[in-house]
């Protein structure tokens, strides 16, 4: 999600409805100001604050969440959250209704791969590309792990170290238990790439997790 | 439905994205297939073991705070100030001056031609007919048929124009019908007929149509210190020119109107 940039100009209906003539004109001048200002109708100060603790501000938890997952850091989460909050802030304009949370957490996402480009480039710029990580050149038969109960620790570590684009999808999935769909719109995916994505970075997160049994088993003889 | 159909689709089987129909296949290729039913199961646990660990980091406790700070200093200051579109240049005051000075300018021009464009625009009939009556005059041209009689007038006109002037003499008022000649006015020929009033001359030039003038009243104008009083009746054009004076003239013109019905 950007900003919404440019709008044709289209006077709120709402505010047009209590018949009073010239508080109609009013509005419409008002309105036609702001739009020549911002070129896009600015909701007033107060219509914005409650607009925002409406749709945006519930989302904070999950949107924490998705940014600490991204860049495994607490504090370069806070930056991240502060800076894509803003930015909601600024575009609510670019909210026209639907899911406020895929909504918000699209910015989230946004901001973090801006954030990740800028100051991770290293680890940002390992190319990334679905067919490279195809299900058929890892093991189709990994030795199941039978996972009666996986610490905590341990699956956190392995959900770190993969990449960036297995990790978003597997967070928004299990963790924030979003649907394909949602995850296609924050994401910006086809739908279809939702599903082998998410295939590909449970099989990923798999392996990492039986290598690292395999060592603790190690560890102990 | 065989192995590397059954490993694409097992994660939207898992977490339960398939249609029904489709996810009644894999389940029974599952069923079948003991590769891929400890894939479905590995993916499965692991999906479930992420739910139950609660991965979730927790928000710190500053952060709702920090970012309310922030959204209000974003109030102060004039939100998405990076969205407008107009440029800089543009929303200047002195650029808004200048064209307002433009504008100004511009109209005070287009209401000046405007006027002129009138002025001359509708009263080039006015200037053709008080020219002709001064030619009239200086050449010592008045009429072609010099009568008193308007029965021998109005015949003289027959065949020399398309249409039957009204004449009618008005002798008992004070403007005796002295003669009546051809004239041409921007393109028609037109009648004149000639009175006269003590020593003043009235030229009245009447051609048909309704193009150039709709008055039901006579309009009363000057030029070059003429008096000329216009008006329509029955599709016919009326122009009483003369220096007689504005009441006269006005008086002559009622007389032509009430003499001709």
């Amino acid at each position: 999600m950007v900003d919404p940039g440019f709008r044709a100009f289209i006077p709120s209906k709402k505010k047009f409805l209590d018949g009073n003539k010239w508080n109609d004109r009013r509005v419409f001048i008002e309105e036609w100001i702001n739009f020549c200002d911002f070129g896009a109708v600015v909701l007033q100060d107060k219509s914005r604050l409650t607009l925002y603790d409406r749709t945006v501000m519930p989302h904070l938890k999950a949107s924490y969440n998705l940014a600490r997952w991204l860049t495994r850091n607490d504090q370069d989460a806070e930056d991240v959250m502060q800076e894509a909050f803003v930015r909601a802030f600024r575009s609510l304009e670019g909210f026209r209704g639907g899911d406020s949370r895929a909504w918000v957490l699209a910015i989230v996402r946004n901001t973090s791969y801006t954030w990740l480009k800028r100051n991770r480039k290293r680890e940002y710029e390992l190319p990334f590309d679905d067919l490279i990580y195809d299900i058929a050149e890892e093991d189709k038969n990994p030795e199941t792990v039978i996972m009666k109960r996986l610490d905590k620790q341990a699956l956190t570590q392995a959900l770190e170290e993969l990449p960036v684009e297995f990790r978003e999808v597997l967070v928004l999935r299990e963790i924030e238990e979003l649907s394909y769909k949602e995850i296609a719109q924050i994401a910006d995916l086809p739908l279809g790439t939702v599903m082998s994505r998410i295939a590909r970075a449970r099989q990923r997160l798999l392996r990492s997790l039986s290598v690292r049994m395999d060592k603790e088993l190690r560890n102990e003889l | 439905m065989n192995c590397n159909d059954a490993q694409r689709l097992i994660d939207g089987c898992v977490d339960g994205e398939l249609q029904l129909e489709m996810s009644i296949e894999v389940e029974d290729h599952i069923a079948s297939c003991r590769s891929c039913r400890s894939l479905w199961n590995a993916h499965r646990e692991l999906s479930e073991n992420m739910h139950s660990a609660d991965l979730r980091f927790e928000v710190p406790a500053g952060l709702e705070k920090t970012i309310r700070n922030a959204i209000k200093s974003e109030v102060k200051q004039p939100v998405s100030r990076n969205l407008r579109i107009w440029p800089q240049w543009l929303r200047s005051q002195s650029f808004a001056f200048g064209a307002a000075a433009i504008a100004l300018f511009a109209l005070f021009n287009w209401n000046i031609a405007r006027f002129h464009s009138s002025e001359s625009g509708k009263n080039t009939i006015s200037e053709e007919v008080v020219s002709s009556h001064i030619r009239s005059l200086m050449a010592g041209h008045l009429f072609d048929v010099a009568s008193t009689d308007q029965h021998t007038v109005k015949p003289w006109f027959t065949g020399k124009i398309d249409f039957s002037p009204p004449v009618s003499d008005l002798k008992e008022a004070g403007y005796p019908l002295v003669g009546g000649r051809l004239d041409y006015l921007s393109g028609h020929p037109v009648t004149a007929l000639v009175y006269k009033h003590r020593k003043h001359v009235i030229n009245l030039f009447i051609w048909p149509g309704k193009t150039e003038i709709l008055k039901a009243e006579p309009v009363r104008e000057t030029r070059l210190g003429f008096n000329i009083s216009s008006w329509t009746a029955n599709g016919m054009n009326f122009y009483a020119v003369s220096d007689v004076n504005a009441n006269d003239l006005k008086e002559f013109s009622k007389l032509i109107e009430d003499g001709k019905r």
